[in-house]
């Protein structure tokens, strides 16, 4: 059974945000326009979080990349009413969203603020309508959405591996975000395969976790800067 | 009682409105398809339906396609002119779909087919013997339905296996 | 009958029951199927070159049904190898910007109302056609400018055929921007007048002096794939950036050291390093002796003693004077020194600043040797391409060509757009009656905009190739859309990093959405229609086929190959100097197939040590005294001191007083909007800001203790204003803002073009403009003063 996870490092990472920009292309995120915006509507799925410390001149800031952290104890499915957000076998946090009605307790659960909230059908002006990624679902107005780790993309293929009958090798399977990365800052595998480059960078010295004391368990290792 | 009455009398109303307007659309295939006839002439499935054994997809035949045995004229049906004006104006055969997964649904030709072995049959009935193009699907695929057979083959039943 | 309460809910019961009981058959009825938006389909990968930036990134396009429906990197591209930025993502938005111009367009209202009227491709070519007929009739065809902006390769080479064939000198490269490599420096010191490669991937320390290395570089995927690996691609080696920067830009964030100094002062800190490095002989002497020129004093042929670059910074520029300049302690000036000469494979980055201060941060790596040496600057070879035949000038070519240039710009590289616009608008040496713009937008991009949309005023017709409705194509009296990158051929030379030289072939991966026309095609079609020698130079039918023409000598060179996989440098070369190369094509048809396959051609190979190709100044050397610029400008001035050809301080004018204008305008760039023609598109514009969660507007930064002081709180809306305008922007207090510099991000507050763009934000260019630099013609960076006040 494989445990799937992402390793940031924080040391190779730029902040230019073609992860940001990858997961909108990919997972068909809504447009969420000026005056949305400024109510704090946007959905993105992976989000770059600036932290900013200390004072002029001695300032101490850090850019992190935030996927969903797919916790092995998420906070978001215990208090799903209705059984619309769960994690499957492999530890993907997951949501169906044709379960889902809307009450948001998972978006506040969420410790990592991952999930958002769709206020409105998505809208595409009829000239980008054919340019929606055909692998993955339209949401609807009223359901919450989040970072799958591009879930389709894992059905997909396996499915090919299927096909050619061999086992799934580590290099089929990558999330859109990682693929685009343009400073290779973001590696994705199997982290119960010891010998893969996630678990091996996840046992490095740099390695940390966000609000680790919380018990949450996330599946999204970073590195940090520095030696 | 009385409010209760009239209430059902214009809930009525409502649900026969719906009714009719779900009834009413019979979709009328651009041409009478039939099946059956293409079956014995020894036409497989796959000549018109390409892609089932490679994608996710089964694929409507295209006009092309049609006209490769339709070039000359083979029948005097008159909707073999009709596929011939098609190819004239450049155009596709409009077919209606009639089987129709909702938008957050992945499914997969190729994997039940290509790589669980199932025939066109378990779930699209006997088209093959059909005479005149169907106008409702075989079955109407509820989720139930989806999983009464995964569980019955005891195949993968995690929500994230369909729901993408 | 009246209805309470109770009755009404009862209502609503009955009416539940029925639909309740109707639920059975209601579950066999189907609804008319829906036209799914993400319906499946037979998916092909097909490889281009991306066109939102001039980074050259070899992308691949998923095609469903005739639709782009996704871009990835192409891993065999090595500018990119498989990975990409926001902009390149964002491209498909790019293609289908649902504002994009459609057909050919004719003003009917007044300049920049807006109003058009669609034409006809004939029709457009006939009206072009006739007034450039028409110039040649009356024997002026030098009035004829093509402003050009930020594209390369056959293109260029098109046009410069099609004026000098026409009889224009006219060709005005409007590409200056302030973010980009340091070419004037490389001018100075290497006589080169192209942009130089940094081998960032192999350096072990950068001293970047204001360069946006992480926000705007030229080709950004190949600069943040070196900074990955400059960061960790190496076994025990973590390479070291500092950051001496106005702002705590985001490369600011990511260095290892930030050190502000104030806009525009970062070239007397590199001479104040300068200092401390030949005060302590850390430089590196024998590069210095067998390979630079002006180091020492020297004597010219004529016998007259010239002050050397040693003496001259020696005597200048000490620790104590440019600390007091630029804010930045002593014994951190001190200690930057000493870090960048002792380590092996340092690196000196600047931006486009004032030329001299470029060759003061150019002047550092000739300290060091970084020069034609791995993890140095690098000047990568061109594209063999093959060139197009010699062509013939009729008569009136000739008299026109001979004209003196509307810019009064002389030989190579002088190209002065404000030059251009000035003298448009002062008539002196004359007025250009047509004027074509292509790849550039000065009514925004431009400093200082409202000057070029004067000059535009002057101008009788104005001809706009913009795919997408932007300020200055709005301002014109013709728009004849181009094919948006993904629609078009065209080739896109580049280089590495490492400096290798690299061909991306762009091709069309969907049929052209609109009635729009490759400019290149239109070029030639208008080269056709106006005959005589003029026609015959142009004997092509479209732009691919000049395109296969010029290729040949690519095919031709036998060197290089077609993009495949990672390779062994060292192998290579052994292979191409023994003559044994072996590329994956046996003839020309192989090889242009597949260079469509693969999606270009490169050459993995730098040769070090070549010096004609390294140095091309008069002394064959890198030059501490530029005896090139002294050449070019003994015709104009007679005697000067020696300091004005040694990379030296130059005080700017500020513009308007300390007291009236307390602070520094710093405009900065940011990864997604960079220079703002990917403004209309939404998921640019979902992440402009994120340092401060900002998006969809103009913001200004402000150091909190500063706008404490001035009672501004976090959000105010408040007024920037300079002499020459003034900007309502949001204020947000950033700490990475220095206490007397405000700084605003560029990109936004477009007049014009799609839903997305038009009336979000403000332009900051709008209050820049007064000092301009003698020699580039170009206003300075961080020279504009500021005051800011609610409102």
């Amino acid at each position: 059974m494989h445990k799937w996870g992402m390793v940031i490092d924080l040391d190779r990472c730029s902040g230019c945000q073609t992860c940001m920009a990858a997961c909108h292309a990919e997972n068909n995120i809504a447009i969420i326009g000026p005056e949305e915006s400024a109510m704090g509507r946007t959905i993105h799925w992976i989000e770059l979080l600036p932290f900013i410390e200390g004072e002029y001149p001695h300032i101490k800031a850090r850019l992190l990349p935030r996927p969903c952290m797919h916790c092995e104890h998420p906070a978001c499915i215990k208090v799903c009413p209705v059984g619309a957000t769960y994690a499957n076998e492999e530890g993907i946090v997951g949501i169906v969203y044709s379960r889902c009605i809307g009450c948001r307790y998972c978006t506040t659960a969420c410790p990592y603020t991952v999930r958002s909230f769709n206020w409105y059908k998505p809208q595409w002006p009829k000239e980008m309508q054919g340019s929606l990624n055909r692998d993955v679902s339209i949401r609807g107005k009223g359901v919450v959405e989040k970072c799958s780790f591009c879930h389709h993309r894992l059905l997909k293929a396996r499915e090919k591996a299927k096909v050619e009958k061999r086992e799934l090798l580590s290099e089929d399977y990558i999330p859109a975000c990682v693929q685009a990365c343009p400073s290779n800052a973001m590696y994705f595998g199997d982290l119960n395969d010891p010998f893969s480059t996630v678990s091996i960078l996840s046992r490095e010295r740099r390695a940390f976790k966000l609000l680790e004391d919380l018990g949450t368990e996330p599946k999204v290792i970073y590195l940090s800067e520095g030696m | 009682m009385k409010p209760f009455l009239i209430g059902l009398a214009i809930g009525t109303a409502i649900l026969l409105f719906f009714i009719n307007f779900g009834s009413s659309f019979r979709p009328e295939q651009p041409i009478s398809f039939n099946h059956k006839k293409h079956h014995e002439q020894g036409v497989e499935c796959a000549t018109c339906h390409s892609y089932f054994k490679e994608q996710t997809f089964s694929g409507m035949p295209k006009t092309a396609a049609c006209m490769e045995c339709h070039k000359d004229s083979l029948t005097k049906h008159p909707d073999e002119e009709k596929i011939k004006q098609f190819q004239k104006n450049g155009e596709e055969i409009p077919w209606k779909r009639l089987y129709q997964q909702p938008d957050d649904v992945f499914f997969s030709h190729r994997r039940h087919v290509a790589l669980a072995g199932m025939e066109c049959k378990s779930c699209h009935g006997d088209i093959g013997q059909s005479e005149k193009p169907p106008t409702k699907p075989w079955v109407k695929m509820t989720m139930k339905w989806c999983m009464d057979c995964h569980t019955k083959t005891k195949a993968n039943n995690d929500c994230l296996a369909c729901h993408v | 009958m009246k209805f309470n309460r109770r009755d009404f809910l009862k209502m609503g019961g009955g009416a539940g029951a029925a639909i309740a009981l109707g639920g059975g058959f209601w579950k066999w009825t189907q609804f008319p199927p829906v036209e799914r938006l993400n319906e499946p389909g037979i998916e092909r990968w097909i490889p281009t070159v991306c066109g939102q930036c001039t980074g050259g990134c070899g992308i691949l396009v998923r095609v469903i049904d005739g639709w782009a429906v996704n871009i990835a990197g192409n891993p065999l591209h090595p500018v990119n190898r498989g990975t990409l930025c926001p902009k390149g993502i964002a491209g498909l938005q790019g293609l289908y910007d649902p504002d994009r111009i459609r057909t050919p367009l004719k003003r009917i209202g007044n300049r920049g109302e807006g109003r058009y009227q669609p034409i006809t491709w004939e029709e457009a070519l006939h009206l072009v056609s006739e007034s450039l007929k028409d110039l040649r009739q009356k024997g002026e065809p030098h009035h004829l400018v093509v402003l050009g902006g930020r594209h390369r390769g056959l293109m260029r080479s098109l046009w410069d055929r099609f004026l000098k064939s026409f009889g224009s000198p006219n060709y005005i490269d409007n590409q200056f921007r302030w973010e980009e490599p340091p070419v004037e420096g490389l001018f100075l010191t290497q006589g080169i007048n192209s942009l130089p490669a940094y081998d960032i991937d192999n350096a072990q320390y950068i001293l970047s002096f204001g360069s946006g290395i992480l926000e705007s570089p030229w080709s950004p995927v190949q600069m943040l794939r070196g900074y990955g690996h400059f960061r960790r691609g190496r076994p025990g080696i973590r390479g070291r950036l500092v950051q001496i920067e106005s702002r705590l830009s985001f490369t600011g964030i990511k260095a290892d050291e930030w050190v502000p100094v104030q806009p525009g002062a970062e070239g007397i800190l590199a001479l104040g390093i300068a200092h401390m490095i030949i005060k302590e002989g850390l430089y590196h002497k024998e590069f210095i002796s067998g390979q630079t020129f002006g180091f020492e004093s020297w004597t010219g042929p004529d016998g007259r003693e010239h002050l050397g670059f040693k003496e001259f910074v020696l005597s200048e520029y000490e620790p104590t004077v440019v600390s007091k300049r630029t804010g930045v302690p002593i014994d951190q000036l001190i200690r930057l020194a000493r870090e960048f000469s002792s380590n092996q494979l340092s690196l000196a980055i600047g931006y486009r600043d004032r030329p001299f201060h470029q060759m003061a941060v150019a002047a550092l790596n000739g300290m060091m040797g970084n020069i034609d040496v791995s993890g140095g600057v690098l000047i990568p070879r061109s594209i063999p391409y093959q060139s197009l035949p010699p062509l013939k000038e009729d008569a009136i070519a000739q008299r026109g060509s001979s004209q003196k240039r509307i810019d009064e710009g002389k030989g190579n590289s002088v190209d002065h757009p404000y030059l251009f616009a000035g003298n448009t608008l002062s008539g002196k040496p004359y007025k250009p009656k047509v004027l074509f713009l292509y790849y550039t937008n000065p009514l925004f991009s431009n400093p200082d905009p409202g000057l070029f949309s004067r000059a535009l005023q002057e101008i009788p017709l104005v001809v706009s190739f913009s795919p997408y409705m932007d300020d200055s194509a709005r301002f014109s009296d013709l728009i004849l859309p181009d094919h948006t990158p993904l629609e078009r051929w065209q080739d896109d030379p580049v280089f590495l990093n490492n400096g290798f030289p690299v061909l991306g072939i762009r091709q069309p991966v969907i049929l052209p959405l609109y009635q729009t026309k490759a400019t290149g095609d239109f070029l030639l079609a208008l080269a056709r229609s106006l005959g005589g020698q003029i026609q015959k130079a142009f004997p092509w039918n479209d732009f691919k086929e000049v395109m296969m023409v010029s290729l040949k000598g690519v095919f031709e060179a036998k060197r290089g190959d077609t993009f495949g996989l990672q390779f062994d440098e060292a192998w290579t070369r052994l292979l191409q100097r023994g003559g044994w190369s072996v590329p994956s094509y046996k003839n020309f048809e192989e090889f242009s197939k597949l260079l469509l396959e693969k999606g270009g051609w490169w050459d993995p190979v730098y040769d070090f040590g070549e010096r004609d190709r390294v140095f091309r100044t008069p002394s064959r050397k890198f030059e501490f005294y530029s005896q090139g610029w002294e050449k070019a400008r003994s015709s104009s001035s007679g005697e000067e001191k020696d300091s004005s050809f040694l990379p030296h301080w130059e005080e700017s004018k500020e513009a308007g007083n300390e007291k009236e204008y307390p602070f520094h305008l710093h405009v900065f760039r940011t990864m997604s909007l960079t220079g703002g023609r990917n403004a209309n598109q939404p998921w640019l514009q979902a992440m402009a800001g994120q340092h401060l969660f900002e998006r969809w507007k103009t913001w200004v930064e402000i150091n909190p203790g500063t706008a404490k002081r001035m009672s501004i709180s976090d959000g105010d809306w408040v007024w920037v204003e300079s002499k020459r305008g003034k900007v309502r922007v949001k204020a947000r207090l950033y700490k990475g803002a220095m206490p007397d510099v405000v700084n605003i991000p560029f990109g936004q507050g477009h007049a014009s073009g799609g839903r997305w763009s038009k009336g979000i934000g403000e332009n900051p260019y709008r209050l820049i403009g007064d000092d301009l630099d003698p020699i580039t013609g170009y206003p300075t960076h961080g020279t504009t003063r500021v005051k800011v006040y609610k409102g």
